[in-house]
């Protein structure tokens, strides 16, 4: 299955990180015409054509930036003011990131036992500008 | 044991379900039902940090995946309908697992 995000009909915030790859139309302009054909919100669920995004991987593949983190690193969701979680470095793809418009490195994340989310989950992917150490000065 | 061939009934429920383009935002379902960002956490099988970024604004916004959504609208079906879903039928769904060795 493609890593393709698709659109939904909410409105999407599209800011750029300020790094330099191409910014792809989020919406389709097919799927922009589906969704003025509606006029209200809730008239769109079950309704809404999720078309794949124009993300084809960058040509310079493989030679990409190198991920700032390393497997077996310690890391946690940057909180926010938010309890977090935390987890190791198990796993990471390269994917297209909707919010910066760009492929960026995804992790996944082996929660630590004492993470919020590690009731019901054992682990979960996130996006590396999501991330960061869990010993911020064990890393500096 | 061979697989079962499928009638062409089956194949059109196959195909329905694989193109079917069923998807709930995490805000039409906050909105709806009165649950935690945990709650739905836990529905969509992700982590509470992870929705979070489903309700931030600017920057820090970050969007659900079509599982996401399909997660939600699955859960929002079941919460409109579950009382019309016969009772054998809602037990083989979403029995537990205590359930399950009772039977």
């Amino acid at each position: 299955m493609s890593n393709a995000f698709s659109s939904s009909h909410e409105q999407y915030e599209g800011v750029g990180t300020g790094t330099t790859c191409q910014a792809p139309d989020l919406l389709p302009e097919g799927s922009r015409q589906v969704l003025s054909d509606f006029a209200h919100p809730s008239e769109l669920l079950g309704k809404i054509h999720l078309t794949p995004q124009r993300t084809d991987l960058p040509a310079t593949f493989p030679l990409i930036e190198v991920p700032r983190f390393g497997y077996g690193d310690r890391l946690c969701w940057i909180s926010y003011g938010n309890a977090t979680d935390w987890g190791l470095v198990i796993g990471r793809f390269y994917s297209y990131a909707p919010h910066s418009h760009c492929w960026q490195w995804c992790y996944l994340i082996w929660l630590d036992s004492g993470s919020p989310s590690a009731a019901w989950i054992r682990a979960d992917i996130a996006w590396e500008d999501d991330l960061e150490p869990l010993d911020k000065e064990a890393a500096q | 044991m061979n697989p079962r061939p499928l009638s062409s009934r089956e194949q059109d429920l196959i195909d329905r379900y694989s193109y079917c383009q069923l998807g709930m935002t995490p805000q039409r379902f906050y909105a709806k039902w009165q649950v935690s960002q945990e709650d739905m956490a836990a529905i969509c099988s992700r982590s509470v940090s992870t929705v979070r970024g489903w309700f931030r604004k600017g920057r820090s916004y970050r969007r659900p995946t079509p599982v996401d959504l399909r997660h939600l609208a699955l859960m929002d079906f079941l919460l409109d309908n579950f009382d019309q879903i016969p009772a054998d039928l809602r037990h083989a769904l979403c029995s537990t697992e205590q359930e399950n060795d009772h039977t």
